[in-house]
C-alpha cells in the first residue's frame, strides 16, 4: 500500500467477480482493500484483506474504523458481496429471505453509508453497486434475490441524489450469468434460457463487468450518476 | 472526554461548516456568535437539514478519530426523540455525551 495511489474498497473479494475486480483495480493503479467473511488468496503489495460481514453493522463499523485509521480516505467502493437463493416463492423460507436481503440490500446500504462519510472529506467518491439482469427479467424462481437487487437499484438512485453534493456518484451494473460459485447450483437449461433472452447470446465474463466498473469510476465520469447498466443487451 | 471538551469540538465543527458554506464569509460580516443555546436546526436555526447532516457527520468523525471509537450519532433514538437532540449545540453535546458514556 502506498500513499499516492487512490484507495478502493471491494466487498465480497474472496472469490468470483470480486476477486477479479481487485486484481484489475490494482493493475489500474489503485490500492485495494477487500473484504469478505473468509480470507482471500490474493497476495499483492497493493492489496489488504479485512474480514467483515457486510450484513452486520458492527462488523462494517469496525471495517471502516480500520480504513479511517490506516488510510484516512477512500475513493471507490464496489458493493459486490452478494448471495443468491434459488427457489420457488412457495418454497422460500423466511430465513433464506432474510439472509439474502441482509447481505445484498442491507450490506450495500451499510457499506455505502459508512464509505460516503469518508468520501465526503475529500469531496470525491465513486460507488458502484452490483445488481443483475434478473431484475429487468423478473426472473421466476429468484424472488428474494430479485427483490433484494431491485432494492439495490432503488438505493442506487436515491443515494445518487443524496450524495451528489459531496462529489460522490452512485451507479449500478447488472451482469448476465457469469460462471462463478454463485450460479453453480443453477441448471444448465435454466442458464441457457436466460442467455437466450439476451440480445447477445453468450455468458457474461468478469472482464465485461470490469469494463463497466472502469467506466463508472473514471474521474471523467463525474456527470454519470444514478444509472444502471445491464450486460448482454436486455 | 469531558463535556467542555466536547462542546469546544462541536462549536468548532459548526464554525468550520459555516465558514465553508460562505455564511458570514464576507469580511464585513463576521461569523454569527454561537453558543450552547444558539438555535442550530429548526425554527430560526443556523443551518438547513443538509447543513445539519454535515455537522453531525463531522462531529461523529472527529470524536471517532479522537477516541478511536465507532459511534453513530444519528441513531434510531436520536431520530425518534420528541425534542430533537440536534436543536442546539448544547443538546447535540448532551446526546453525544450519552453515546460516548454508553460505550464504556
Ligand atoms: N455470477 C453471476 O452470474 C452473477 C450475475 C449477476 C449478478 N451477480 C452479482 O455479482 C456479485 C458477485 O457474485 P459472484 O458471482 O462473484 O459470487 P460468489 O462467487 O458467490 O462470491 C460472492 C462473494 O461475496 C462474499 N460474501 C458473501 N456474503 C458476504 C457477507 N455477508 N459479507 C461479506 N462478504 C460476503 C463471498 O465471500 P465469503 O463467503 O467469504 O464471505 C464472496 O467473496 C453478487 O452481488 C451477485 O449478485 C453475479
Amino acid at each position: 500500500m502506498s500513499e499516492n495511489r487512490p484507495l478502493a474498497l471491494v466487498t465480497g473479494s474472496s472469490r468470483g467477480i470480486g476477486k477479479f475486480i481487485c486484481e484489475k483495480l490494482i493493475v489500474d493503479g489503485y490500492d485495494v482493500i477487500g473484504c469478505s467473511r473468509n480470507p482471500s488468496e490474493l497476495v499483492n503489495a497493493h492489496y489488504q484483506h479485512i474480514a467483515a460481514d457486510v450484513s452486520d453493522q458492527s462488523s462494517v463499523l469496525n471495517l471502516f474504523k480500520q480504513i479511517r485509521k490506516e488510510h484516512g480516505s477512500l475513493s471507490v467502493i464496489i458493493n459486490n458481496a452478494g448471495i443468491a437463493s434459488m427457489n420457488h416463492c412457495l418454497l422460500t423460507t423466511v430465513e433464506a429471505f432474510d439472509r439474502v436481503l441482509n447481505v445484498n440490500l442491507k450490506g450495500t446500504f451499510l457499506v455505502s453509508r459508512e464509505g460516503a462519510k469518508l468520501m465526503r472529506r475529500h469531496n470525491f467518491g465513486r460507488i458502484v453497486n452490483l445488481s443483475t439482469v434478473a431484475v429487468p427479467m423478473s426472473l421466476e424462481g429468484e424472488s428474494a434475490y430479485v427483490a433484494s437487487k431491485s432494492g439495490v437499484e432503488a438505493l442506487t438512485k436515491v443515494l445518487a441524489r443524496e450524495l451528489a453534493e459531496y462529489g460522490i456518484t452512485v451507479n449500478a451494473l447488472g451482469p448476465s450469468p457469469i460462471e462463478t460459485d454463485l450460479i453453480k447450483g443453477v441448471g444448465a437449461d435454466k442458464i441457457a434460457k436466460i442467455v437466450n433472452r439476451l440480445a447477445l447470446k453468450r455468458l457474461g465474463r468478469v472482464e465485461d463487468v470490469y469494463n463497466v466498473i472502469e467506466f463508472f469510476i473514471r474521474p471523467a465520469s463525474d456527470y454519470i450518476t444514478g444509472q444502471v447498466i445491464y450486460l448482454g443487451g436486455i | 472526554m469531558e463535556r467542555s471538551q466536547l462542546l469546544t469540538l462541536v462549536l468548532e465543527q459548526i464554525e468550520e461548516h459555516l465558514q465553508q458554506t460562505q455564511i458570514g464569509n464576507d469580511a464585513s460580516q463576521p461569523l454569527p456568535k454561537i453558543s450552547e443555546d444558539t438555535p442550530l436546526y429548526g425554527k430560526d436555526g443556523l443551518v438547513d437539514s443538509l447543513g445539519l447532516v454535515s455537522i453531525v457527520l463531522s462531529v461523529e468523525q472527529a470524536i471517532n478519530d479522537e477516541l478511536d471509537s465507532e459511534i453513530v450519532i444519528a441513531d434510531d433514538r436520536a431520530m425518534s426523540q420528541k425534542s430533537s437532540p440536534f436543536g442546539t449545540p448544547g443538546r447535540l453535546v448532551d446526546y453525544t455525551m450519552l453515546l460516548i458514556n454508553e460505550r464504556k
